[in-house]
């Protein structure tokens, strides 16, 4: 039972029997109650307008309205607490009236055994109301979590959706590729270019880019379903970042040239080493300068820069002066199958997979990844990330 | 004989290099759109003999080319249409269901990339030195 006493007002327009009601009440040897005693309907609603109750123990002759008049204005206030009527004998109608219109019980004030019955019948009433209100309190957490599921289930159904989508796209996307491998190689096979002019060499270029295409192409997909079977493991160990994105520079140096797109990123002293997994790192930031020279008109500039965040943090950002992002795509840039990069400038079509493969990676190095953009003013991308990493409890296995 | 012309309609310059390539050697010449705006002004001005469209462009639809190449009537002009006789080889990337609305659009023939090159050069041979005769 309850630890702290429940608070009964009791209905009673005869002093001597409320005194009576009263203490059969507080013999109840299972819980403490407290009574509280006022002599008419209209006393009754003021104090439960109030002061909160657990019981109405009511008399049905009062003087002025009666009991199944307070029973009715609880209903019509809509408030719910253990309602006990005491009617006289040969009234059973009141009290099948009074039970039909939402009292626990009813008792026989001229019943001999009445003092007798009334703890059992207090407790018996507030033990049934406290398991009425468990079966409703679990009845709704049913359907908030029926709600939930299949709101749920709706999600996977689209994210199913969108995975189908997804992979017969990626199975014709590397059609394309594809098809300029075979054509190259078919050319030189059937003698239509010679392999020693310059025509020769440029249809074999076309063969090695478009085999390139398709490899980055498969490389994604094998990330990306590493990342989602929670397979991939990073080889942490202390890195210098600015040797890192000096890497990158060098490694997309000619995809920039050919839009005469400049990078500036200055060095910085005593930055700290980091622990990373320099491949992987490596992989995220030539993934977001090669987004940044795919969306930058010919002659932008793509600026690296580094910072330290906080004592223990540090701040990696890629800004270009591309065509920029909308605001409401600058989260959905980052979600699986999205292609929400605006379509003004052309580019060779990838897995759309990158940008969501770099959020999977950072996060595994516990760091935090975002875009900030304007339309027409280019994107800013920045990663955050620990100086040092520390296994964490949900890894270790 | 005047030299028969071809119009390969494809954002994919690469691809597009490499058709060039063949089709010179076949003996054909090529002219080249990389937009849906370009082809469907190159197709009316120059009269092709053979149309090769990628049915996936950036910026147009290569359906709608091939339903306004199509349509009996210029939709510019109002005159009937010089370019409904034009023969149109559709190629794509894409989506086996393509073939069948392209082939109710008007589209001679169908190839899905990588395409079989044996069959491609047939094809043209057959639609260009065919109509020769």
């Amino acid at each position: 039972m309850i630890k702290s006493s429940l608070q009964v007002l009791l209905v009673e327009d005869n002093p001597d029997h409320a005194v009576l009601v009263r203490s059969a009440i507080l013999k109840s040897r299972t819980q403490k109650y407290e009574v509280d005693s006022c002599i008419s309907v209209e006393e009754a609603i003021e104090k439960l307008k109030t002061n909160p109750y657990n019981m109405i123990i009511s008399d049905f002759h009062l003087p002025g309205k009666n009991g199944l008049d307070l029973l009715d204005w609880l209903n019509s206030e809509k408030i719910d607490i253990p309602f006990i009527m005491l009617t006289g004998s040969g009234d059973e109608k009141t009290a099948v009236k009074a039970i039909q219109n939402g009292a626990y019980n009813y008792l026989i004030k001229d019943d001999p055994a009445l003092f007798d019955v009334i703890p059992h019948a207090v407790d018996e009433a507030f033990l049934r109301y406290l398991a009425e209100q468990q079966k409703e309190r679990y009845e709704r957490e049913i359907r908030e979590k029926n709600v939930a599921l299949e709101k749920a289930n709706r999600e996977l159904k689209k994210l199913d959706q969108l995975k189908s989508d997804f992979i017969s796209s990626v199975s014709h996307d590397i059609r394309t590729p594809l098809n300029s491998v075979q054509e190259s190689i078919a050319l030189l096979l059937d003698g239509i270019v010679d392999q020693k002019t310059e025509k020769g060499t440029k249809v074999l270029e076309i063969a090695q880019r478009n085999v390139k295409r398709l490899t980055d192409m498969i490389n994604d997909l094998l990330d990306f379903s590493k990342l989602e079977a929670g397979k991939m493991k990073l080889h942490i160990g202390s890195s210098d970042i600015q040797i890192l994105v000096d890497e990158v520079i060098g490694n997309l140096k000619v995809l920039a040239d050919k839009k005469s797109i400049s990078f500036k990123f200055d060095l910085i002293e005593n930055f700290p080493k980091i622990d990373c997994d320099a491949e992987r790192l490596l992989q995220v930031m030539t993934n977001l300068v090669g987004n940044a020279i795919k969306f930058t008109p010919d002659k932008g500039t793509i600026s690296i820069s580094l910072e330290k965040a906080g004592t223990d943090r540090i701040k990696m950002i890629v800004a270009d002066t591309g065509v920029g992002i909308a605001k409401e795509n600058l989260d959905r840039v980052f979600e699986r199958f999205e292609q929400v990069r605006e379509k003004t400038i052309k580019t060779s079509p990838g897995t759309g997979l990158g940008l969501s493969i770099c959020k999977e990676l950072v996060r595994l190095h516990h760091g935090e990844i975002w875009a900030e953009s304007e339309l027409g003013h280019g994107s800013r991308f920045i990663i955050q990330m620990p100086i040092h990493y520390s296994v964490r409890e949900e890894e270790k296995n | 004989m005047k030299e028969k012309t071809i119009l390969v309609i494809d954002d994919d310059e690469e691809f597009v290099h490499l058709m060039e390539l063949r089709l010179n050697s076949m003996g054909f010449k090529v002219i080249k759109a990389e937009s849906g705006d370009d082809a469907l002004m190159m197709v009316s001005e120059k009269l092709p003999d053979l149309v090769i469209l990628d049915i996936f462009l950036s910026d147009m639809d290569g359906l709608t080319i091939l339903k306004r190449m199509k349509a009996p009537i210029d939709i510019e002009t109002g005159e009937p249409s010089a370019t409904k006789d034009i023969p149109v080889i559709v190629i794509t990337g894409k989506a086996p269901m393509v073939e069948n609305m392209t082939r109710i659009e008007g589209a001679v023939d169908f190839f899905i990339k990588p395409i079989d090159t044996e069959k491609f050069v047939k094809c043209v041979t057959q639609i260009l030195k065919g109509a020769q005769k």
